[in-house]
């Protein structure tokens, strides 16, 4: 019984991160139909240079989250400004806009390895990592704080895209990007927000997670491939669908982990996506994809 | 101008398209309501309605793009409602559509290959033990697209690549090309959608030169004046329902279209 | 006429590169040089795969490293365990190749293709965390040693195993060719197009996209065990995200969908970082930068810097035909 509560207590953790990675994948996908194969590296970039702010540079911790979020910020715009709008100016396909993306990660994880090296670094934790008992679960501060912020960010997407204005708009080009313009809706504004927006959440996960994980240069790719599975498993076209996804995987992964082998976990979670994709192609909770082409 | 009707073969024959009751709903809305028509062969037959009458949706069910609520499509004598798209040019079904669709990247002349296709040996391994016979058969494929393209009138740009081809062009290449996959019936989705008059002029004439080869055509069409010097037999649709059919002659009297569809246009004339 | 021309463009660039490959050995003095040139030929034909799948048919695939290393494991595995021969092992690991693409090709290939590039790579990484942890059956990350070759007692020289390997590329760019010079290319060309168009001119876009898939699962999956072969070894890197990386900078250097673009992209990808050495680390920094750089301002690769003179052997070779045809069009 205890054991079953620290396998989901660590399974959701693990889900909120990878939730919190699927949901910004989906959500940049949402505004402009591309995967983002970046959005891990921000993740990198966000534990890295927490190291870069509170070991190297001593900054204070509030002081530092702030710097991170802003280097978050400008990434997202490097990677807007010099890879999206070019190849969308040059008239490229999707796909090949991903593989742009993929180029600026494999650009942003070389310039990493150039600056901090090949090995797994120590990251200073926000939060207390000392155990904490809650009820029979043994746990942490650190733990508790990224299934909060989890739960936040959701509430704050929901919030955005929802009860604003704004967030009509980021709908409405998702449904349509080419009627949403004619509209009067401001395409390319909706499509920065959506980088700006899940490049923060991706520099808070990596604030949140760096003291767990370890901060490494290649962690980005690992990451951005979870998060596409969570959100191909929930559902592509919604955040939240998303976000249920990744927490379903962390969950299975643990349960796969806690009481077989942890050998075993990535095939069978892979396995069980390509037979949901074979039976509900949008995913288990979307399918406001599916009449559109 | 309607010389085409006292020909005898128009008037009667073996029935090509057989729709029955056919029925397409979106959710609530009834796209197309209990239609039923045939389309006998040799004949040019008009589907005529005013915008968001359930043209295009009948179409659609005609040629596959989507599958009926309810009814049925006969072609070649048998039910096709359920037929996946890929399958239907084999029974000698060919379309054009209503925003033009060309392969691009590819020749004018790969185009209208595009058309064999289905005559042609599927897959790759087939193909790679038949390599001789592959490669002999693409030798043939191109004289006979070239001469598909003489007959439109695009043999001279056979090499160009499509997205070179202005909009009245490439509605030539689209019906060569369905001419290629060798059709009992064609298709034509507003096929003078965006011409000006000389080109729908030169496409009338076209369509009844194939006509008069035997080549049975379905059309959707706006262009009023068009259908009606092309056409042997008309279906009026009005709101998913057929409120009227029969020769042009007849259509133009019925007091059903006039009042849903010409009625303006009558009175001003 | 112009098919003698079809004939003739399938078959001379093989033919010369063939030449070309068959006088390598003899101007190269060093192994490793030997070595290099035998990479080429792999990534040619990994890349060739590649470039029919994603250049000409528009699907992508991010796992082509997976199958590249499913392929040299299952004939390491077949070979060394289980004591199979080369005969043997060589056909079965692609076969395996076939199944595992089939299997993962059926659920995804009927969705966009982005799905088909993540998972895909899902694939890719999955395979590269089984080899390396599983440790009794795959030798963890050291991974296994690959016996050298025998035939008839002779045990084959690296010059040997070169000259099998270009003959082998040069029959992948020699079935590259026949397809995309034939129905089987536009169908693939069609994919990438307009579906509902293609569908309704009979091409089965399921069909078709498993099929290239598969192909090019098999290409990489010959690739890998021609790597096996050639660095005697095989480990978890062969599927990792290194190789993925070279696979998209070759072909988009080199020029998707072009006939000789993978080869382009091959020479300058294996040839390159031999001057460059001074890069090290910040070779993968280039690698990506090249990609973007290639994206952006060169869609066609370097095998696009050639149409010019392309248009103008081909101009020359159309004139006529389009005299004839001008001629038919009067007659009716």
């Amino acid at each position: 019984m205890e054991q079953i509560g620290v396998i989901l207590l660590a399974g959701l953790t693990n889900g909120s991160v990878y939730g919190l990675v699927g949901l910004s994948i989906s959500l940049i996908y949402g505004t402009n139909r591309v995967i983002n194969f970046a959005q891990g590296e921000f993740v990198m970039l966000g534990v890295m240079s927490a190291i870069l702010f509170m070991v190297t540079l001593h900054l204070p911790t509030w002081a530092a989250i702030g710097a991170i979020l802003i280097v978050a910020i400008l990434a997202a715009l490097v990677l807007e400004l010099g890879v999206y709008q070019p190849l969308m100016r040059r008239g490229a396909a999707p796909l090949t806009i991903m593989i742009g993306t993929l180029a600026a990660a494999i650009i942003a994880s070389g310039i990493a390895l150039l600056i901090w090296g090949p090995l797994q670094l120590a990251v200073p934790n926000v939060f207390s990592l000392q155990a904490l008992n809650l009820g029979p679960l043994v746990t942490n501060a650190q733990q508790l704080a990224i299934i909060g912020v989890f739960a936040g960010l959701l509430l704050v997407t929901w919030y955005l895209m929802y009860r604003t204005p704004f967030g009509l708009c980021i709908r409405a080009t998702g449904v349509n990007a080419r009627v949403a313009s004619l509209m009067g809706i401001r395409a390319d504004r909706v499509v920065r927000f959506g980088f700006i927006f899940s490049a923060l959440v991706s520099g808070i996960v990596g604030i949140l997670i760096g003291p767990l994980l370890g901060g490494q240069v290649g962690m980005g790719v690992t990451l951005t491939v979870k998060g596409f599975m969570a959100a191909i498993l929930g559902g592509l076209g919604s955040p939240f669908a998303a976000a249920a996804g990744g927490v379903m995987i962390a969950v299975v992964e643990a349960l796969v982990a806690g009481y077989g082998s942890s050998l075993y976990a990535e095939p069978i979670i892979f396995s069980l996506i390509l037979a949901m994709l074979f039976f509900r192609p949008y995913g288990l909770l979307g399918d406001f994809e599916a009449g559109r082409r | 101008m309607n010389a085409f009707k006292q020909q005898p073969g128009a008037a009667a024959g073996e029935v090509m398209l057989d729709i029955k009751g056919a029925t397409m709903r979106f959710g609530g809305l009834v796209a197309v309501n209990d239609v039923s028509l045939q389309v006998c062969k040799g004949q040019v037959y008009g589907l005529l309605g005013p915008n968001g009458a359930g043209k295009s949706t009948l179409f659609n069910l005609v040629t596959g793009v989507l599958v009926p609520t309810a009814g049925q499509i006969g072609f070649a004598r048998q039910d096709v409602s359920t037929l996946a798209l890929h399958r239907r040019s084999a029974l000698g079904m060919a379309r054009t559509f209503q925003i033009v669709r060309v392969f691009h990247g590819m020749s004018v002349l790969d185009n209208v290959l595009m058309g064999f296709h289905h005559t042609l040996i599927d897959g790759l391994l087939p193909s790679m033990f038949m390599a001789g016979r592959v490669l002999r058969r693409e030798r043939q494929l191109r004289e006979e697209g070239m001469a598909l393209l003489a007959f439109v009138g695009l043999a001279a740009r056979a090499e160009d690549r499509v997205e070179h081809l202005p909009h009245g062009q490439l509605r030539l290449l689209e019906i060569a090309r369905a001419l290629a996959s060798g059709p009992t019936l064609l298709l034509l989705d507003e096929p003078a959608a965006g011409l000006n008059d000389l080109e729908t002029r030169n496409l009338g004439q076209l369509l009844r030169k194939l006509n008069s080869e035997g080549l049975s055509i379905v059309l959707v069409e706006h262009n009023i004046d068009f259908m009606m010097g092309l056409c042997h037999r008309l279906a009026v649709l009005d709101h998913g329902s057929k409120i009227a059919e029969g020769t042009p002659q007849q259509i133009q009297v019925d007091e059903n279209v006039i009042e849903a569809y010409l009625g303006r246009r009558a009175s001003h004339a | 006429m112009k098919n003698a021309n079809t004939v003739r463009s399938m078959l001379g660039g093989p033919a010369l590169i063939l030449l070309i490959g068959a006088l390598v050995p003899l101007l190269l003095t060093s192994g490793f040089h030997l070595r290099l040139v035998s990479i080429i030929c792999i990534y040619t034909i990994l890349c060739t795969g590649f470039n029919l799948l994603y250049g000409y048919a528009g699907q992508i695939s991010m796992g082509q490293q997976g199958f590249f290393a499913l392929g040299a494991y299952g004939f390491t595995l077949l070979m060394a365990t289980a004591g199979w021969s080369f005969s043997a092992a060589l056909p079965a690991a692609l076969v395996i190749c076939a199944v595992v693409a089939l299997l993962i090709g059926i659920p995804l290939l009927r969705l966009r293709s982005h799905y088909l590039a993540m998972a895909t790579l899902c694939f890719g990484l999955v395979f590269a965390g089984v080899a390396s942890r599983w440790i009794e059956f795959t030798g963890g990350t050291a991974g296994m040693m690959v016996p050298s070759l025998k035939f008839a007692g002779h045990i084959v020289s690296r010059t040997e195993l070169y000259y099998a390997l270009l003959l082998l590329m040069v029959l992948v760019l020699l079935l590259q060719n026949f397809i995309v010079s034939t129905h089987m290319g536009r169908a693939l060309m069609s994919l990438r197009g307009d579906e509902t168009a293609a569908q309704s001119l009979g091409v089965n876009v399921t069909a078709w996209k498993l099929r290239i898939f598969v192909l090019s699962a098999v290409l990489a999956g010959l690739a890998g065990i021609a790597s096996a072969l050639v660095s005697r070894q095989v480990n978890p890197s062969f599927s990792e995200f290194p190789i993925l990386v070279s696979i998209l900078t070759i072909a988009v250097v080199g020029g998707l969908g072009t006939r000789y673009g993978a080869l382009l992209g091959a020479c300058v990808v294996v040839i390159a970082p031999q001057g460059l050495t001074a890069f090290g680390e910040s070779e993968t920094v280039i690698y990506g930068v090249c990609l973007l750089l290639f994206l952006m301002f060169m869609p066609h690769g370097l095998s696009g810097l050639f149409p010019t003179l392309f248009r103008r052997l081909r101009r020359k070779a159309v004139a006529p035909a389009i005299g004839a045809a001008q001629a038919g069009e009067a007659k009716p």
